[in-house]
């Protein structure tokens, strides 16, 4: 799957997997998939993230409310939590479930596309469809639908 | 409301199915932290590895396993 991915792409993926082990999570997941793009990295796709003012600590921010709203649907308060450090993993984070789908959609993204190299733009296009784990709870806190991200990436691209 | 006596779950407003499962998911994460919380706790207190594994229903190798490189990486 990783050979026609761009440079570009692999360096997003790489920065994903150092957030994921920075903050102590087992597995590397769509969510830090989408962190290491609100770094705005050159390109479309970075472009696209900074219009839509979804900087780190924006995606944070709905990630911890997400957390949230995901608890109260199940009648759970989050009690306070002391600010431990995180775990310390032996391992680098595997890939997780969230993010193999999401590079799965990434892949086809591009292939619909007719691209032979997949980047940064075709991961956004993926992230926003992206149905398990916590991207359409993102998505809602942040106030954006997957059509929306995918017309705006798809005019970036356009405009060159 | 309809809820269901046995399982309480009520019919006439089920949570959409991946919103359901999300917050299995969040409460595993939440059962995370916490565990990591009150371990520290635990410690602190003065408990043994023992007692704590014990008390988590898990050996004490794996308690040991999980949570100590925390108080190695805390120890001077």
């Amino acid at each position: 799957m990783f050979e026609t991915f761009s440079s570009d792409l692999k360096g997003s993926v790489q920065r994903a997997r150092e957030k994921a082990a920075a903050s102590g999570a087992p597995t590397l997941e769509a969510e830090h998939l989408l962190l290491s793009l609100s770094e705005f990295p050159s390109g479309p796709a970075g472009r696209v993230m900074q219009r839509l003012g979804l900087s780190e600590s924006r995606v944070q921010g709905a990630l911890d409310q997400e957390f949230e709203a995901a608890l109260l649907r199940v009648g759970v308060t989050l009690p306070p939590l002391a600010d431990l450090p995180p775990r310390r993993r032996e391992r680098t984070p595997r890939l997780g479930q969230s993010a193999k789908a999401s590079l799965m959609r990434t892949q086809k993204e591009a292939i619909a596309r007719g691209e032979r190299r997949i980047n940064n733009e075709h991961l956004l296009i993926g992230l926003a469809r992206t149905r398990a784990g916590t991207m359409p709870g993102l998505l809602r806190v942040l106030g954006l639908t997957p059509e929306q991200i995918t017309l705006e990436v798809v005019k970036e691209v356009r405009r060159g | 409301m309809d809820a269901d006596p046995k399982t309480g779950i009520d019919s006439a407003s089920p949570l959409e199915p991946g919103e359901a499962l999300r917050s299995v998911v969040a409460l595993r994460q939440l059962a995370d932290r916490l565990e990591d919380e009150y371990v520290v706790h635990a410690v602190g207190a003065g408990w043994t590895w023992s007692q704590i594994a014990d008390a988590l229903n898990v050996t004490r190798q794996a308690v040991h396993k999980k949570h100590s490189p925390r108080f190695r990486a805390a120890a001077p």
